[in-house]
């Protein structure tokens, strides 16, 4: 029997007693669950991972995602022809870049560093702490017009940009096939658009985690990883009380969620001065609200693709899995000296979830960093979807 | 005749409901004067309330003389929990299970997530404070309900769980199923280095297998799912009261045993759970480790998390 009948069925009674009962108190702020925009769109998703949401906005189609595939590597894309979204997020490294911070395309240094584009489409919120950046679309022009520091450099060169693709007999093909309805087809929106739609196809679930858990083949995890993965889970670690669920994060969104479940949490990385301040720009969640207890907080980045995407954290200023234990083990990070000296165990805005210290045998340590390397997923690495349509990107050197 | 309004989750039973409702609402409804028939069922909507010592719970406030501690401030961040199977009961006894809506957000089954949480700093949450539904239409006296997930909802998929069940901070891990209670909060807030990170975490533990991302193989060997009876209580007005400052009446709230998770998260290991498990209605074991005898501390009689308000 269909559950779905019933729910159906249970929902035509209740309509029917409000209709009746008139007086019907109560707030009734649970608003129903969204209609989704249905494009059609197939997603290939890994077993027993949900469907992605889309917005209306920006419905999917393979020919918009092949579009974003040619824009996402494209150097014509920056004001100097230099870089591309690519340039920051490189398929080598499961989408992200190697470098602490970021540098744009004149050679101005961010203050963050590249985020791996692992899964995005999963995420609450986009960027490491942005509560208002919902939409993959919009989160394509932030790096398009960011000026400070430039990334791209589109600001004040919109048109000269948009006109090398305009004249491109490639780009009038790719563009007419994503937009068929458009009159005008080369905008910075629906470039935008169209590297949204490839960057949120993006899905790696087939890593030897996932092959363990939803495929049956429990082997394909190692023992060391398997004790890991047991210590991950424990509360001596407590690391899954925010990097949890099937995206190893629980700030994420698909189109079963119902509620918000943006979170941003201060894992005790600075505390300068003793006063729980961070470093001027990398604030966090503070930046937006100037409320104390957002100082220091960001999202929980996905753990998936993790060996690949070092150095860590917003600030990229941990180089390796093994220091990031050591962070974790120590409840928060001790600056001995300098501008930023503090110690980020005792920030008085550090979350609730974090561990209290822990101390990890050798043989534990290994382990959780083996649990950490079997979330790494070559199927997603070597996908030739993913690829550079160009050839100027290689994908990482294990996948040929 | 069967009793329609004590379905337990059969499908046919349900719908043998959703018929007598509408047919209810055909008699009940249909004309001005038939003022005779009364509906077989009524709306019930229960109302829940956090508190914190008698001082209703705002998201981030701060608590005074919590617990046993000095100085026993206790600052609340987060406030949620899982019910399910609640009944209202009649004078005799007798239990009418509340016929959850099925709303798509908060309700699923017979499974409802409160929210007590409305704004934590970071802007207005949607929050829920009711359990809403259809029951037969009898006099009441009290109500009945269980804390927590049951088992077999417990421990399905996170990513492809209907929701409220895959509420991503309610969870725990597929072994583990949800957390049933999420009380987030800190013991000396604001203090320096006496702060401490103090939760409580509610769900089922020792539940069987040897991989944290699959259901368990077998009932978990401590459900932690207690049942909560609650007498004089009127679903049209009264409101039922959770008070934290009751379950952490015993604790030393800016004290955490090194080594062991912040507060209490239900570990059968973790000494702070002594003190706060059995002031959830729930018979706590707790084995300080490998060969260590198990010692027995049984619920505190009668409970007092949960009270009935009167308007
Ligand atoms: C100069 C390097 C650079 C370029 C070029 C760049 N990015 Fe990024 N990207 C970053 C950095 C740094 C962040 C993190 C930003 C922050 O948190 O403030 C980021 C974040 C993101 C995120 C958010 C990831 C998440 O998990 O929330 C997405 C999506 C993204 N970039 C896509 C793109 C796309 C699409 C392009 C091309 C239009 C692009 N990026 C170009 C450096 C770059
Ligand atoms: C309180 C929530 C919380 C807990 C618990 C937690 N993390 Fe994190 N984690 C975060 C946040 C937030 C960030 C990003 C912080 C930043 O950049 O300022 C992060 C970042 C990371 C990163 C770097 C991600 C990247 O892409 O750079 C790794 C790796 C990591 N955590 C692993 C762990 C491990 C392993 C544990 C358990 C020992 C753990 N985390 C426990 C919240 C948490």
């Amino acid at each position: 029997m269909s559950r779905g009948l019933i729910r159906i069925g249970a929902l035509a009674g209740l309509l029917a007693v409000g209709g009746c009962g008139g007086d019907d108190s109560g707030d009734n702020s649970s608003a129903p669950p969204q209609e989704l925009p249905r494009s059609g769109y197939s997603w290939s998703l890994p077993p027993g991972f949900p469907t992605p949401q889309e917005f209306a906005e920006n419905p999917l189609s393979d020919a918009k995602v092949e579009l974003g595939r040619h824009l996402f590597y494209d150097a014509r894309l920056s004001i100097n022809q230099t870089t591309s979204c690519a340039s920051c997020h490189l398929p080598a490294r499961a989408f992200a870049d190697g470098r602490v911070t970021a540098v744009g395309a004149t050679g101005q240094v961010h203050l963050r560093n590249a985020m791996s584009l692992t899964n995005v489409v999963y995420n609450a919120t986009f960027d490491w702490a942005n509560p208002v950046l919902t939409t993959l679309h919009q989160q394509a022009l932030t790096p398009m017009f960011n000026e400070f520091p430039v990334e791209l450099g589109w600001a004040d060169h919109e048109a000269e940009i948009l006109d090398r693709l305009r004249y491109d007999p490639l780009y009038q093909d790719l563009f007419v096939a994503a937009y068929p309805d458009a009159t005008d087809h080369f905008t910075a929106d629906q470039v935008a658009k169209g590297v949204a739609a490839f960057v949120s196809t993006l899905i790696s679930g087939n890593s030897a985690y996932d092959q363990s858990t939803l495929q049956g083949n429990r082997d394909a995890m190692s023992e060391a990883a398997r004790r890991g993965q047991e210590l991950f889970f424990s509360e001596r670690m407590e690391c899954f009380h925010c990097h949890g669920g099937f995206n190893f994060s629980q700030s994420v969104n698909h189109s079963g969620t119902t509620l918000p479940q943006a979170e941003f949490h201060n894992n005790g990385l600075y505390n300068i001065g003793g006063a729980g301040d961070y470093p001027l720009g990398n604030r966090g969640l503070w930046e937006f609200t100037q409320q104390p207890a957002d100082m220091g907080r960001f999202r929980a980045p996905t753990l998936r693709n993790i060996e690949l995407t070092a150095p860590y954290m917003h600030d990229g200023s941990i180089a390796t899995l093994e220091e990031v234990i050591d962070h974790y083990a120590r409840g928060g990070r001790l600056v001995r000296e300098g501008p930023l000296a503090g110690d980020g165990a005792l920030n008085p805005f550090k979350s609730e979830l974090m561990p209290a210290r822990f101390s990890l045998t050798d043989q534990e340590k290994l382990d959780i960093i083996a649990f950490l390397k079997s979330l790494t997923d070559w199927n997603f690495l070597c996908n030739a979807r993913f690829a550079d349509p160009f050839g100027n990107f290689e994908r990482h050197s294990d996948c040929y | 005749m069967t009793d329609p309004c004590n379905r337990r989750s059969s499908f046919p039973m349900r719908s043998a409901l959703i018929v007598s409702v509408i047919a209810a609402l055909i008699g009940g409804c249909g004309g001005d004067d038939d003022n005779n028939s009364l509906p077989v069922v009524r709306r019930a909507a229960i109302q829940f309330q956090g508190q914190v010592n008698g001082q209703d719970f705002v998201c981030g406030a701060t608590y005074e003389n919590v617990g046993i501690g000095q100085p026993g401030t206790y600052q609340v961040t987060d406030w949620r929990f899982y019910v399910h199977d609640v009944a209202l009961i009649k004078a005799d006894g007798a239990r009418r299970a509340l016929d959850l809506d099925q709303d798509g957000v908060w309700q699923y089954e017979n499974v409802a997530l409160l929210d007590l949480r409305q704004d934590c700093g970071s802007g207005v949450l949607p929050g829920n404070a009711e359990v809403v539904g259809a029951v037969s239409n009898e006099n009441y006296t009290g109500i009945c309900f269980k804390v927590g997930v049951p088992y077999a909802l417990n421990h399905i998929n996170d990513a492809t769980a209907p929701s409220p069940l895959n509420n991503s901070g309610m969870l725990w891990n597929w072994r583990g199923g949800r957390k049933f209670i999420r009380i987030d909060g800190m013991g000396a807030p604001g203090d320096g280095n006496n702060a401490v990170a103090f939760v409580v975490h509610l769900g089922s533990t020792e539940c069987p297998g040897s991989n944290p991302n699959a259901p368990p193989t077998a009932t978990c060997g401590y459900p932690n799912i207690a049942e909560f009876c609650l007498n004089g209580f009127d679903a049209d007005q009264d409101r039922i009261l959770m008070d934290m400052g009751a379950a952490l009446e015993a604790s030393d709230v800016a004290f955490n045993t090194p080594d062991t998770a912040s507060g209490c998260m239900s570990g059968n290991a973790d000494p702070e759970c002594i003190a706060i498990m059995p002031r959830l209605n729930l018979d706590f074991t707790y084995i300080a480790g490998a060969g260590a005898a198990p010692e027995q501390y049984p619920r505190v009689i009668p409970q007092r998390l949960f009270s009935v308000r009167k308007p």
